[in-house]
């Protein structure tokens, strides 16, 4: 309300926020995450979860169990880590809260790894009860040539405001612009936006599998006071 | 105590019967047409190898099976509009249908992006041609949700809402001679196909002007 007062000028209102971070992670380390990986094809289930083992509608897509950020292996302990400690960064950046404040919050996460095969793709979804999603690249291939927007991370467009275009509206620029979003995984880059976004990974159109590690995380108080029963 | 729905989003659907000697008509006429000529010239998502598009002008083509075709489609989005408008019937039938129309073919693992329909009210995708194989092969029509988020935070009393509360994406899998009717706000997209048959289908974006009006 009162971010022009006094001023001119234009702001992007109710923006998402959307980040790629270069984690720094190296070759190495990534070729024994993606070994890791494809020994959870034959990770047993975990009981009673249901459809989050494996529920993929896409036979060329494999989903591991959701406890890959739990595992003991020291792969899996040094790239929780490593996602923890990037969306904690850039979380804080886009808080209002202090950082000493922000330092105090304690961390609640939920990974598992997803590696999609020529021709497979991970359908839309979205997250519940989590507020950030992280999505880490561990491994990825070049496109067939002439594909555009093969393998890429997609989240959808859901603003209904793009329903009346004219000739002023039809190309705005970023970040006023309608349409997807989208982001081209890059072994060790990951991103991180709002859980709630419906998003999907489109056709992968490379020899190479894309394999990516997604993460549901969300911060939490240790003094927060329950609001109290009804 | 009163529980009712609110913001609902209007879904129309309706089927050919008989269909099978206009979706052979149809089909073929689709494949001899699958060339540059009818091909779309400026789509609005990245063309795919797998995925066909044609001009959107096929309404103003001539031939009986196309007519066909748009008698049935046409009426039926002027019926489940007409329907779902305070409009008076009478009132209502006096109002012009305008539509952009195009046909799809999709091979094996074409898709559809996540999209919506600006400058139109309401979108209809007939189906020509579906796999003919019983095993699930991709292909769906996913209309999404409109209430974004309103399943953000889940407890164990909202999890289970019943219809038209729970909220869900409704993913469809045409049939051939089904049409599906919805309005042009809604989001969807055309998950991966993987069957082994081309998947045809009729597209069709309709707008309403009122008699005599220029334009919209």
């Amino acid at each position: 309300m009162t971010a022009l007062a006094g001023q001119s000028g234009t702001v992007s209102l109710f923006a998402t926020p959307f980040a790629a971070v270069n984690t720094g992670a190296d070759r190495h380390f990534n070729e024994r995450l993606a070994s890791l990986c494809e020994s959870q094809r034959s990770a047993p289930g975990l009981p009673g979860a249901g459809l989050l083992d494996n529920a993929s509608r896409d036979p060329l897509n494999f989903r591991g169990r959701d406890d890959f950020l739990d595992l003991s292996d020291a792969t899996a302990v040094d790239l929780k880590r490593l996602i923890l400690g990037q969306a904690s960064t850039v979380v804080a950046g886009l808080n209002s809260i202090g950082a000493a404040e922000f330092a105090k919050l304690y961390i609640q996460a939920r990974g598992w790894c997803s590696i999609v095969q020529r021709n497979g793709h991970v359908p839309a979804q979205h997250f519940s009860s989590a507020s950030w999603l992280a999505v880490y690249c561990v491994q990825a291939g070049e496109p067939d040539a002439g594909i555009k927007s093969a393998g890429v991370l997609r989240l959808y467009e859901r603003r209904l405001g793009s329903m009346y275009r004219d000739a002023s509206t039809w190309e705005l620029k970023s970040p006023y612009r309608y349409g997807n979003h989208t982001w081209s995984p890059v072994p060790g880059w990951m991103a991180l936006f709002p859980a709630h976004m419906p998003h999907e990974v489109s056709v992968v159109r490379s020899i190479t599998s894309l394999i990516l590690v997604f993460a549901k995380i969300r911060f939490m108080d240790p003094n927060a006071k329950d609001s109290g029963n009804e | 105590m009163e529980l009712t729905s609110a913001f609902a989003v209007p879904i129309g659907h309706t089927r050919l019967a008989p269909c099978e000697r206009l979706n052979r008509e149809l089909e073929q006429l689709f494949l001899a047409r699958e060339t540059q000529e009818y091909q779309n010239p400026a789509p609005s998502h990245h063309a795919q190898a797998e995925m066909f598009e044609s001009r959107v002008d096929l309404f103003t083509w001539p031939e009986p099976c196309i007519r066909e075709l748009r008698n049935f489609m046409l009426e039926s989005v002027f019926r489940i509009a007409m329907t779902a408008s305070e409009t008076e019937p009478e009132e209502f039938a006096r109002l012009r249908l305008n539509n952009h129309t195009w046909f799809h073919i999709t091979r094996r693992t074409g898709y559809f992006v996540a999209h919506n329909h600006a400058l139109a009210s309401w979108s209809a995708v007939y189906c020509v041609k579906d796999s003919t194989h019983d095993a699930p092969c991709g292909g769906l029509l996913r209309l999404f949700d409109t209430r974004a988020g309103a399943d953000a935070f889940l407890d164990p009393a909202n999890q289970r809402l019943r219809q038209p509360f729970h909220v869900s994406d409704l993913d469809l899998q045409l049939q051939a001679g089904q049409l599906v009717v919805f309005p042009s706000y809604l989001f969807h997209e055309v998950t991966p196909y993987y069957g082994s048959d081309p998947r045809i289908t009729v597209a069709s974006n309709c707008w309403f002007t009122a008699p005599g009006a220029e334009h919209q």
